[in-house]
């Protein structure tokens, strides 16, 4: 009997420590979640820092989106894209069941940026506005205005996010799949593409129905009166003059249901994340 | 002084005409048919007898040189004897009175003789049946157009035409480009290179048509365009017998203006159709030295209809050798309205389902 009610003494005992644990851990859990500047590399004054983490865990919440911005001295992992995805999945980072999130990373020792992605983030960043959003803060970074580049990416997250709500990630006409499914149909557009193409269509179609009305013109070219075999070529001629090049800013992978596109890759945790980086 | 020939029938002495089908003469009162050869040879000996005759029939003409100078000619219907006042360029009519055949010879002697003509190939009712074809499938069309038109006059007409031969040199210039496309992971880039191409050599040209008579529209005649020389034979006078003809008003110097243009049209296109391998190539100017020019004069077969509707005359042409029909119609404004609205409205319908869809999907 003694050894009994020692068994379930002792049960409890472990019962208890381990809700008690699991209580800790995840209150550790939701503090880590809080910090969505991480700035081990201490580029940031500490009041800034605070601001910095407050908007990014307000625009977080307000957009079930974790938006987090993590800076190292230097990294065990040599891969920026590695080190990014791994921090951002075993950290705790992610909203919602896709754990929806992007993540900016700086490392001060190998120079490298990346901005990684994941659920609902893939499809917000596409390949084309990770790309503007490094072509806006890379320089920044390179001078050493960290809190100028930290503020421009929040900025930056919260419209592409506000975009990709509307079923208009950045760099996509609209056809796109969207975000979370709040995307509308964008009704209003759509209809007014509709009207230009029906009045292209049906002023093609009439002026067609006109042309075969009027059979009589003047024929410029004596061709039909040509002798067969006749035409010798003695002399052909070819000089190149000039060349010239132009360039345009590639908007989106148009086509398709799926709007801008985004490249992906697995990290080690198995999760698909998205992203894109470079030195500054 | 106005002299006319009829084709009278040796059988019966009726007037004969020349049937398009059999490529014959045929008399159509006592369907006698005649080679065109042999009735020229018989012509050629009756106006032997005939040649004592003329000098009566110049002094009774004396009186009319008035009209003569108004740019009218009388001509005395042998058939009948009733008085034909005519254009002065008329080379064929028929007679109002007695609806007989008549060419004026004045207006095919000498210089102004055709060398050359394309015989009708097709009748009257196949004009008719062109006309009918043409007005089929016009969407546009008024609906009470076929019902309410009037044909006024369908006539049959050799029309004079000026044909030139020549063999253009050419030096020709042109402007291509080829465009190279590709793209990194930002940008989209386009390399447009430009070519100075030249072409070098020469090309021949026959029987070039310039309309020779300014009563019909230039733009008319090289719509019904192109007729094919095959079929020309040397000319005879009678192959005019039951049609209408002009001699020509517009001289051969006056229409190479024209031909100058077109030959130097197509021989540029033609140039330029030799130039592969690129994007885009427009002629850039280059010259061309005509030689070997030749001229000839003919007539070519076209039916002519002139129908009214809502007090406005229209006219179409057929070709008489290949049946080409042209003419512009009358275009219903409401039909066209109705015609884009229907056709807008399917757009419209389509692409906002398909955008629709697209954002379903």
């Amino acid at each position: 009997m003694k050894q009994r009610r020692l068994l379930y003494g002792f049960s409890a005992l472990l019962l208890t420590i381990l809700f008690l644990t699991g209580g800790l851990f995840s209150l550790k859990a939701e503090a880590e979640e809080l910090m969505h500047l991480v700035d081990d590399a201490d580029l940031v004054a500490e009041q800034e820092e605070s601001r910095i983490n407050q908007t990014l865990a307000e625009l977080s919440e307000e957009h079930d989106m974790d938006v987090v911005i993590f800076t190292e001295e230097n990294g065990s992992i040599p891969s920026a894209m590695e080190a990014a995805d791994d921090f951002f999945d075993y950290s705790g980072y992610g909203k919602g069941p896709d754990y929806s999130g992007v993540l900016l990373y700086v490392n001060m020792e190998t120079r490298d940026v990346w901005i990684s992605t994941r659920g609902d983030g893939i499809t917000a960043f596409n390949d084309d506005g990770i790309d503007y959003i490094l072509d806006e803060i890379t320089p920044m970074l390179g001078s050493g205005d960290f809190v100028e580049a930290f503020d421009e990416y929040t900025e930056i997250c919260e419209d592409f996010i506000i975009r990709a709500e509307n079923g208009t990630p950045y760099g996509t006409n609209g056809s796109g799949e969207g975000y979370t499914g709040k995307n509308r149909f964008p009704a209003f557009r759509n209809l007014f593409i509709s009207l230009l193409i029906a009045i292209l269509v049906g002023g093609s179609y009439a002026w067609m129905l006109t042309r075969e009305m009027n059979s009589v013109a003047p024929n410029n070219s004596a061709g039909n009166y040509i002798v067969p075999g006749s035409m010798h070529v003695q002399n052909s001629g070819e000089m190149f003059l000039f060349r010239n090049v132009t360039k345009v800013k590639r908007q989106s992978e148009s086509g398709g249901s799926s709007g801008g596109h985004s490249s992906t890759h697995r990290s080690s945790s198995g999760a698909r994340h998205g992203g894109g980086g470079r030195k500054f | 002084m106005s002299e006319i020939q009829e084709y009278k029938c040796p059988c019966c002495g009726g007037a004969i005409e020349f049937d398009s089908s059999l490529q014959k003469l045929k008399c159509p009162y006592c369907d006698t048919e005649f080679e065109i050869d042999a009735l020229a040879q018989y012509e050629k000996d009756v106006s032997k007898d005939e040649d004592s005759n003329m000098e009566w029939d110049i002094s009774s003409m004396q009186t009319w040189t008035e009209d003569d100078e108004q740019g009218m000619k009388v001509y005395i219907c042998r058939s009948c004897g009733g008085e034909i006042m005519a254009d002065e360029n008329t080379a064929a009519s028929l007679c109002p009175f007695c609806d007989s055949p008549v060419v004026m010879k004045g207006s095919i002697k000498g210089a102004l003789k055709p060398d050359c003509i394309i015989p009708f190939k097709l009748d009257k009712k196949a004009a008719m049946a062109g006309f009918a074809q043409h007005l089929k499938k016009k969407a546009l069309l008024p609906k009470v157009f076929k019902t309410e038109n009037h044909i006024e006059e369908i006539k049959g007409i050799y029309v004079p035409y000026w044909l030139f031969d020549t063999k253009a040199d050419a030096h020709m210039r042109y402007k291509g480009t080829r465009v190279r496309y590709w793209s990194d992971s930002r940008y989209n880039y386009t390399e447009t290179s430009h070519f100075a191409i030249t072409r070098d050599g020469d090309i021949s040209f026959a029987h070039v048509p310039a309309d020779g008579s300014s009563k019909m529209p230039d733009e008319l005649m090289e719509s019904i365009e192109p007729f094919d020389f095959q079929d020309a034979v040397p000319f005879e006078s009678a192959y005019f017998a039951g049609y209408f003809a002009d001699k020509y008003d517009v001289d051969e110097k006056q229409s190479i203006i024209r031909v100058n243009e077109r030959v130097r049209n197509a021989t540029a296109q033609n140039f330029m159709n030799t130039i592969q391998g690129y994007h885009s190539v427009i002629p850039d100017g280059g010259n061309i030295n005509l030689s070997e020019g030749k001229t000839c004069y003919a007539m070519y077969p076209v039916w002519i209809l002139h129908t009214r509707w809502n007090g406005q005359l229209y006219t179409f042409a057929m070709n008489g050798q290949t049946g080409k029909f042209v003419g512009n119609l009358p275009i219903d404004k409401g039909l066209l309205w109705k015609y884009f609205g229907i056709a807008s409205g399917i757009a419209f319908v389509a692409v906002y389902l398909l955008m629709a869809l697209a954002w379903l999907l």
